[in-house]
């Protein structure tokens, strides 16, 4: 074995002296080849002991002082009854003794300058700080020291009034004596209140059970065992193992300590106190230290990371001589953090007492990051089926045996256990007409023929009803002709799915039969793409012939161009940007010309669908035939037409021979014969004016009405009616006036609006008695339901309506009893009428009556105005 | 009381009336030869047309909308607003009780003076406003 240095040197007792209570100072001389690093201990060997000591006669003891060029040392110790301190009490100047070391790194000067540092010593344990700030007198620091010195009494402080010199001198030290055991609010604030600095660490020297407890202090407060450093010093004992009793043995068995070196594991040997006296190559590769650096050190130089309730245990086995087991988390000199499995056994001298430990350590860093990898990946595994709900199994395929995960029986309606681990468990509850899909999949995987499997099949459940099952799998393992060992899968519950599939199937369906049946072809336009699909029906609209026009590659979207009708195509074509870029439907009506050049009436309703940045991608419709309800419509217009026609001209006959003979076109007539005349006249007058309400009131209720609304000044249009009615106003004496508020134009057809005015300012003049008011008003208002609003007013002080028949006002062909005795010429239409018009305008209208005082009307238009409509007349 | 209209012309003024049904047409005529009109009558459209060709001059039509026979008075007024007919520039008067916008629009796209609707207006508004335009028609040929 080799041995890096001589570690034992001769020293001569220069000085004893007393420097506090029971505390001992001693100096010792040392040759020129000793040499220290301020903050080692060295172990002080008496040559003879006059009083003998069981622990032998070595002791450790820090060196005090800085090393100087003085080739002395000095120690400090307290006084004590043991056989080792009375002998060196007994020592006088100039006898010799014997020193080995120096050993210790833990405490060392550099580190101290380059970090945030608490330093608590207790008692003699403040001996190698001192010799550290010795050596940095004179030094500046841009860190911070403080020093907690423990002693049980001022009186008993070694080196107090040196040390508080030494604070002063070295401004970046603070010294701090305390006289009773220390808590936790005895460290300075600023140190308490940021455990966790990186930069700060914790050095605690002195007797184990100040160790212990400090150590537990710092601990429990939140002070990370990394950043603790401890050192003690134990007395040492004669039968202990000592660094050359086990190089003579390590020798003699050769070949063993070959086998020792070469081994991967960590191999370490210390004395009875944990004193390191071997660590074989493999302990210096796997903790960083060198033999030198861990000779003297104790295995907490890369230990000491468990917990407090670990080191309790650890140390109760080892000193109650039994082995111990354990894993261990330790640090390398670099810092990093390895695990270990060790194994520390006591040697037994043969008086069966503790001579000393030999701690084994394996490396189980990489398995353990193995291990949490597996742990991680099955995790991971976890909660994704977790996640998805799906089952997993796992086929041993050779056996059949299979494993179920929970969720993969919870699926079917077992609970673990109730079902065997088989593969037949599976098998037998495979739906009957799913059994040969499933085979179809399964086997061309097992022969690897196919990448992977998987089945879309149902499965029993314990209930007796089936589910359908999402199977996928893959073979993971193979033997070397290729069968199949091993195969993992899983099972994923797509019964919803299907159903909603078969649902959707149905749909379509009963959507095809009906869009058959009604002859109803849907059409599909992608936005992006400017594509149009048609379905079949859409050819047959159109009247063209889908493989035809398939095998001439004429597309949708050609055949749409050539065949809509001409006129038509502009205005279709606008309303389907118009359907893109507004309002998203399109609801249109067009013609198409047909191969034999007939023409046909579709109807068009589109929707839009829009992607999630509001832009339209997509736009799907309907389209069929309404050339028949065309044909239907123009023929009642036509009806309309005719019947007006036709009522309207002899009426005119009777209106126009009526006032050729007032007018004395054949001759004079006496003053009867003009009365009667002028009864016929009156008569057929009202005639015309029933037939014309009538009229209006079928375009309304066909709905074949035009509006056609252009920018409108309403007030000037009220005063042409206004105009036209001024005769009867004047003959009246009645009073009109006029408020309104500035109101804009509004989107009107001038000749509804005119209508609604000329019904309601007529029935005002007409029940309005002589020398009555009309007031009419326009303003803008904000209507609870329809928004902004223009809204009319039109008053009179007439004969009122009676409240038992104000709800009937608005029907057809109902006068009020009272409006009737006045005036037996109205059509009862009127109001039925412009209510239709201010409703299709999307306005209200409504009164407020009251009998002999008066009727208000008012009508409430919104501002965005009337709609246009098509159709073949307007009201008149 | 109706008042009658008795217009002063200084010419002759030959109105071709077409109108399908006859007792409206009798009272046309009555009332426009009572205001110093001559007056033809016309049924159809190829009647209409017929006299035209036949009459040394029409100085205006009285037109109706429905007339016997398939054409109505559209057909008429488009033949005798082609652009090489020599009657285009002769006034027209539809008189109908069919008034939908599109006629109307029809018609006044072909260029005719006046739409009335006939339950509308009394016989001799019609007809006073008729030579009210002849009258004008002449002073302004004269200017």
């Amino acid at each position: 074995m080799n041995s890096t240095r001589n570690v034992v040197f001769e020293a001569t007792l220069v000085e004893k002296k007393q420097i506090a209570v029971n505390t001992i100072e001693v100096t010792l001389s040392v040759g020129p080849s000793f040499s220290f690093i301020a903050g080692q201990y060295i172990w002080l060997e008496q040559l003879n002991m006059p009083v003998a000591d069981p622990n032998g006669n070595r002791r450790a003891f820090s060196i005090c002082c800085a090393p100087t060029v003085e080739q002395q040392i000095r120690i400090i110790y307290r006084s004590g009854e043991s056989g080792y301190k009375q002998s060196i009490n007994a020592l006088n100047p100039g006898e010799k003794v014997r020193i080995h070391g120096p050993f210790g790194s833990s405490f060392r000067a550099d580190k101290l300058i380059d970090q945030n540092l608490v330093i608590i010593a207790g008692g003699t344990g403040v001996a190698p700080f001192l010799s550290i700030l010795e050596s940095l007198k004179g030094t500046t620091n841009t860190r911070q020291c403080v020093l907690i010195h423990l002693n049980h009494s001022d009186e008993e402080t070694p080196y107090k009034e040196h040390l508080q010199q030494l604070a002063q001198e070295l401004k970046w030290v603070t010294y701090l004596p305390i006289y009773h055991h220390m808590a936790w609010e005895d460290i300075p604030l600023e140190l308490r209140g940021s455990p966790d600095l990186t930069n700060q660490k914790w050095w605690v020297s002195g007797p184990q059970d100040l160790i212990d407890h400090i150590f537990n202090l710092l601990t429990t407060n939140g002070i990370k065992r990394e950043s603790l450093t401890f050192e003690h010093a134990y007395p040492r004992k004669d039968h202990f193992l000592t660094r050359e009793k086990l190089e003579q043995s390590l020798v003699k068995e050769g070949i063993l300590f070959q086998a020792i070196q070469s081994s991967t594991n960590h191999m370490v040997i210390t004395d009875g106190n944990g004193q390191i006296l071997f660590a074989n190559q493999a302990a210096q590769a796997i903790t960083g230290y060198t033999s030198a650096e861990m000779m003297g050190n104790t295995p907490r130089l890369w230990g000491g990371m468990m917990s407090p309730d670990f080191y309790q245990e650890f140390w109760r086995k080892k000193q109650s001589g039994q082995s111990f087991d354990g894993e261990l988390i330790n640090r390398r000199k670099n810092g990093d953090f390895y695990y270990s499995i060790a194994h520390i056994a006591p040697i037994f001298d043969d008086q069966r007492r503790i001579a000393g430990y030999i701690g084994t350590e394996e490396d189980i860093t990489r398995l353990k990051i193995q291990e949490q990898k597996i742990e991680e990946d099955s995790q991971r595994l976890k909660f994704a089926l977790e996640g998805s709900r799906d089952g997993l199994w796992d086929w041993k395929i050779d056996s059949g045996e299979v494993y179920f995960s929970p969720r993969w029986l919870e699926m079917l309606g077992y609970s673990e256990g109730e079902l065997a681990f088989d593969v037949n468990e599976w098998r037998k509850r495979i739906h009957p007409h799913d059994v040969e899909v499933v085979e179809k999949n399964l086997t061309p995987h097992l022969e690897g023929k196919t990448p992977f499997y998987e089945c879309e099949h149902r499965i029993l459940c314990k209930d007796g009803s089936y589910k359908w099952i999402l199977d996928r799998g893959m073979v993971t393992n193979r033997d070397q002709s290729g069968k199949a060992l091993r195969m993992v899968g899983t099972h994923a519950d797509i019964t919803e799915r299907k159903t909603n599939e078969e649902k959707m199937s149905s749909l379509n369906e009963r959507f095809e039969l009906a869009t058959k049946s009604a002859k109803i072809g849907v059409w599909d336009w992608n936005l992006k793409t400017d594509t149009l699909e048609w379905d079949d029906q859409m050819y047959t609209l159109f009247g063209v012939n889908k493989k035809l026009a398939q095998q001439n590659q004429v597309d949708p979207k050609t055949i749409r161009q050539l065949n809509i009708h001409p006129d038509d195509l502009k205005l279709i074509e606008a309303e389907r940007l118009a359907a893109i870029n507004n309002n998203g439907r399109l609801d249109s009506t067009y013609r198409i010309i047909l191969p034999d050049k007939t023409i046909r009436y579709v109807r068009a309703f589109g929707t839009i669908k829009k992607d999630e940045n509001g832009i339209p991608i997509n736009m799907t419709g309907v389209n069929w035939d309404v050339t028949l309800e065309k044909q239907v419509d123009q023929a009642k217009t036509e009806f309309v037409s005719l019947a007006s026609h036709q009522l309207r001209t002899p009426l005119t006959s009777i209106n126009w021979y009526t006032e050729m003979l007032l007018s004395g076109d054949a001759g004079q007539l006496n003053d009867e014969q003009k009365k009667y005349l002028d009864e016929v006249y009156a008569a057929s007058k009202r005639m015309v004016d029933l037939v014309t309400a009538l009229l209006n009131v079928s375009r309304i209720e066909l709905g074949t009405f035009a509006v056609d609304p252009v920018q409108t000044d309403l007030i000037t249009l009220l005063r042409s009616v206004l105009d036209e009615l001024k005769l009867q106003i004047d003959e009246k004496y009645l009073q009109v006036t006029e408020t309104h508020e500035e109101i804009p134009n509004i989107l009107a057809d001038q000749k509804l609006m005119r209508i609604v005015y000329q019904n309601l300012l007529t029935n005002a003049v007409k029940y309005t008695p002589d020398k009555g008011t009309i007031s009419i008003k326009h303003t803008l208002i904000d209507h609870e339901k329809l928004g902004k609003c223009i809204h009319i007013e039109v008053s009179d002080s007439g004969v009122g309506i009676p409240q038992s028949e104000q709800g009937r006002i608005f029907d057809k062909l109902y006068r009020a009893s009272n409006v009737q005795e006045i005036d037996t010429q109205g059509t009862g239409l009127g109001l039925y009428i412009i209510k239709a018009i201010v409703e299709q305008a999307g306005g209200q209208i409504s009164f407020s009556s009251q009998e002999n005082q008066g009727t208000t009307f008012y009508v409430d238009l919104p501002l965005a105005g009337m709609i246009k409509k098509e159709g073949s007349k307007p009201l008149e | 009381m109706i008042p009658s209209v008795k217009p002063q012309l200084s010419q002759d003024y030959t109105i071709l009336v077409l109108e399908d049904e006859r007792p409206l047409l009798d009272a046309i005529k009555i009332k426009m030869e009572n205001s110093g009109l001559d007056v033809v009558t016309a049924r159809t459209v190829n009647q209409g047309l017929n006299y035209l060709d036949e009459l040394s001059k029409v100085d205006a039509i009285w037109l109706d909308h429905y007339l016997l026979g398939k054409e109505t008075g559209l057909n008429f007024v488009a033949k005798l607003k082609e652009s090489n007919s020599k009657w285009r520039y002769i006034p027209v008067f539809v008189v109908s009780n069919s008034a939908s916008d599109d006629k109307v629009n029809a018609y006044i796209g072909f260029g005719v003076n006046r739409f009335y609707t006939k339950t509308n207006y009394r016989l001799d508004q019609i007809v006073s406003e008729i030579v009210e335009f002849l009258k004008n028609s002449e002073h302004s040929n004269e200017s």
